[in-house]
């Protein structure tokens, strides 16, 4: 368990009053080092993977609306170049189809907040933006990557 | 706010890294405060950005 039954509880009731339609989170991780070791030497590839995926499967299990898909960065390269994942642990919100959003690392504090906020939002298949800057948005022809750079509070 | 721009439109993706996890993107972009948002490699703001602030940067980032 890693939420709290208090904290459980508080996480279903917001999700059961906000969810619409389904969204699937994207779940990438990595059990064995990128590259071959000359000698067995205990080797962690990944700091924050295995709790990041089980906080994951816990929250996603909160809700029947929520699913998970989990991959391996190295073993499933199809995956990682379909949806372009530069490192682990990462994620990707899938609604009915790919947003574009992810989020690299351990969603923990205030990302955990943002983290709920997105899945509330891909299921509502809308975003919150004023009318005015999503038809400035809707109009954009060109890439645009934008990145986000964090710390956990 | 970067996730809900790429919400708009398929050409908008939008990734949130976690600094300390990835010290080395963390470092090519030059991450000394945080939040930092970079767009298309080459703009940048740091601090929280609002809506219509974002939306002016993404804009600057590809010319319009």
């Amino acid at each position: 368990m890693v939420f709290t039954e208090d904290q459980r509880r508080e996480i279903d009731q917001l999700l059961s009053t906000n969810l619409d339609q389904s969204v699937t989170v994207v779940y990438f991780t990595q059990d064995e080092p990128s590259i071959e070791l000359p000698v067995s030497v205990e080797v962690t590839p990944c700091e924050y993977c295995k709790e990041t995926e089980d906080m994951l499967k816990e929250l996603t299990g909160i809700s029947d609306k929520l699913n998970i898909e989990v991959y391996d960065f190295v073993k499933d390269k199809d995956k990682v170049e379909q949806y372009g994942i530069e490192g682990v642990p990462s994620l990707a919100l899938v609604g009915d189809k790919d947003y574009g959003i992810r989020y690299y690392g351990i969603p923990s504090g205030y990302e955990f907040s943002a983290l709920l906020d997105g899945l509330i939002n891909v299921s509502k298949r809308h975003s919150k933006l004023s009318d005015s800057t999503r038809k400035a948005l809707a109009d954009i022809q060109e890439p645009v990557h934008i990145r986000v750079f964090v710390t956990p509070t | 706010m970067a996730y809900q721009m790429a919400m708009e439109n398929d050409k908008i993706k939008a990734e949130v890294f976690e600094a300390s996890e990835f010290p080395d993107l963390s470092m090519r972009y030059s991450v000394m405060a945080v939040p930092k948002t970079v767009i298309n490699e080459k703009t940048s703001v740091e601090g929280a950005v609002p809506e219509a602030s974002l939306l002016a940067e993404i804009k600057s980032a590809i010319g319009i």
